[in-house]
């Protein structure tokens, strides 16, 4: 009997003969309903083991399990060599596989290419390649390199998933030309990621062993795309994703000397862009002495994916230090944002700047407005009520025509008969129009 | 207000599916319990299940337990639709992980059965196209198999070794791999 899911229906098998049924009373008084199953049956059994060796080892059980794992439509390999993989998949005989999941032992040069080939043959839908090993193992642990390509292509391949590789990212997707989902995690030895695919949906990068200096993404469906990086000295960017929905993307900027002032550098730059929410945050510390930067912080905002964010989120760790010119830069840099959050950090013990600090030599920006025509909202953590808090917030006030809303959430040891909070209350009483709190946190 | 209270009834009956087990007892479910079957699904969309749904290869003992599993997901089935929409809610979550938490446990219970139970649900559960019920019960199989060797399969469930020597040695040298 067909049924229209093409499913077949099992009929019941003829019962056994009565001998044999007698032999297995008396054995442990039940039949075998196992073996008794439909083929298919035992095959959904197989294949819930979720481990193609366990499965062929089941094969030895009897004559209606043998060799029932070549026919699993997913296929799972823990720890297995490369070199004994390609022969076993080589028996597999279903002509496309929905799954194939590999983990390889680790081996120092190991050549995976033909092993690839051999995964091509079987056409899967969704290829996860993974290696069971240490990062430094793995460093200079697979030559992979995709010259001439196989000759089987990825025809059928919709999701590949690639852990701890070392992999020409490139030159394998032009083999995969019906990918939709790509994780690649845990990059090795490769610093440039090259995407280019026609039909491409979600993309996953993580790559923080090695610092990357290229991401060139060009992707006409990509929909979904999550980046976590550590980006070189001379790291470049090339983003075309029309129709992109989501972003995370997440850059850190250690081996960049990126900053402002030689006092401020960014530690990381992080954009989200989610359900109609576009935002930049930025992690920034101060640092005594610091090189002249090759790179100033409007430059790493440019090599994000999208720079039309309408949030900015600034984490400063001003170790004491006087910031006022640096949130100054900051809005400079996107004055259309509609919101604007400012946490501060402080070194609480309050160390001295020393002489000549860099932060006071630009100490101009009290007396300036910048046009930020559309903030409406600001949120800013850690004000302790000191004179250059109170110049800020008058800029903000100042400078923000259509603010709304304003809330300031101030650690809780700065006590309501501060006098510098006296002067921030004051001052909001000045703008009517906005709706303002204060909190301790 | 009589007409109403009529209407709905007719509502309601119209609602429901008689199956009928191999010995020939009757099932009165609702249409939303019944279409948990895939196979079930196909009969009603083709308009054949007036005076009953004729099931031969089910037992009315498998049938009954078939209906619990399928009126237990099916409210789940339902809840999930209905909360979808407040998906962002933090309290529609709390209410969804505890009804999921719920379900597992009815899952768990419901597998406290006998072998040949298991098996007469999982051949139900196929024949009739239930797709969370013949995963629930081939994993329960598939647990109960794990990392045991060909012989404990064999002595579990009392599988009489039917391959010569010479070909358990051809299957072990065929599948070496997968001992190493």
């Amino acid at each position: 009997m067909q049924l229209r899911s093409g499913r077949r229906l099992a009929s019941p098998r003829p019962p056994p003969p009565q001998g044999d049924r007698h032999y297995r009373r008396h054995l442990r008084g039940a039949e075998d309903r196992i073996s008794s199953l439909p083929e298919d049956l035992l095959l959904q059994v197989l294949a819930r083991l979720k481990s193609a060796a366990e499965a062929a080892r089941a094969g030895a059980v009897s004559r209606p399990w043998r060799g029932l794992w070549t026919e699993l439509p997913e296929l799972t390999f823990f720890c297995v060599k490369p070199r004994l993989l390609e022969a076993v998949l080589a028996q597999v005989t279903r002509p496309r596989l929905d799954l194939l999941d590999i983990t390889l032992v680790p081996k120092r040069g190991t050549q995976v290419s033909s092993l690839l080939r051999a995964a091509a043959r079987l056409a899967p839908q969704k290829l996860i390649v993974l290696h069971h090993a240490t990062t430094s193992l793995a460093l200079d642990f697979m030559g992979f390199h995709l010259s001439p390509p196989p000759s089987g292509e990825f025809t059928a391949l919709r999701s590949l998933t690639l852990e701890t590789c070392c992999i020409d990212i490139g030159a394998l997707l032009p083999l995969c030309p019906c990918l939709r989902v790509l994780n690649v995690y845990d990059l090795i030895q490769f610093d440039t990621v090259k995407v280019h695919s026609a039909l491409l949906e979600e993309l996953s990068l993580k790559a923080t062993n090695n610092d990357i200096r290229r991401i060139d993404i060009a992707a006409p469906m990509l929909k979904e795309v999550t980046v976590a990086v550590d980006i070189a000295k001379d790291f470049s960017l090339s983003f075309s994703a029309p129709v992109v929905k989501i972003i995370e993307w997440d850059c850190e900027c250690t081996y960049l000397n990126v900053g402002l002032n030689t006092m401020w550098k960014p530690n990381n730059i992080h954009e989200r862009k989610k359900h109609g929410f576009h935002v930049v945050s930025l992690n920034i510390a101060a640092h005594l002495d610091l090189p002249d930067a090759e790179w100033s912080i409007q430059l790493l905002i440019a090599q994000l994916p999208s720079t039309v964010f309408s949030v900015m989120e600034l984490d400063l760790k001003t170790e004491g230090h006087a910031f006022g010119s640096l949130l100054l830069h900051l809005l400079w840099i996107r004055p259309v944002i509609q919101s604007l959050k400012v946490v501060l950090a402080r070194d609480k013990v309050g160390v001295p700047c020393p002489v000549d600090c860099p932060c006071e030599q630009h100490s101009n920006w009290r007396s300036e407005t910048v046009p930020l025509t559309n903030l409406e909202v600001v949120e800013i953590q850690g004000f302790q009520g000191e004179d250059e808090e109170v110049d800020f917030l008058k800029l903000i006030l100042r400078s923000a025509t259509v603010l709304r809303r304003l809330t300031i959430r101030n650690p809780s040891d700065v006590s309501p008969s501060n006098s510098g909070y006296k002067k921030m209350c004051s001052i909001m009483k000045e703008y009517p129009d906005v709706e303002y709190h204060v909190h301790s946190i | 207000m009589a007409s109403a209270g009529s209407g709905d009834e007719k509502a309601a009956a119209a609602a429901m599916i008689t199956l009928i087990s191999s010995d020939n007892e009757k099932f009165e479910v609702t249409e939303a319990t019944a279409t948990l079957s895939q196979t079930i699904r196909h009969m009603i969309e083709d308009g054949c299940t007036d005076g009953g749904v004729p099931l031969p290869n089910v037992t009315s003992k498998i049938l009954a337990r078939v209906i619990e599993y399928c009126k237990k997901h099916a409210t789940a089935a339902a809840g999930e639709e209905g909360s979808s929409s407040s998906f962002s809610d933090a309290a529609f979550l709390e209410v969804d992980r505890a009804f999921l938490e719920e379900l597992e446990e009815f899952d768990d219970a419901f597998l406290e059965v006998d072998r040949a139970t298991l098996f007469d649900l999982i051949l139900a559960a196929n024949y009739l196209d239930i797709k969370g019920l013949l995963n629930l019960t081939c994993q329960k199989v598939a647990d109960s198999v794990k990392g045991k060797t060909p012989e404990q399969i064999r002595e579990m469930y009392n599988i009489v070794n039917d391959l010569t020597p010479e070909e358990e040695a051809e299957i072990r040298r065929e599948t070496q791999w997968a001992f190493e």
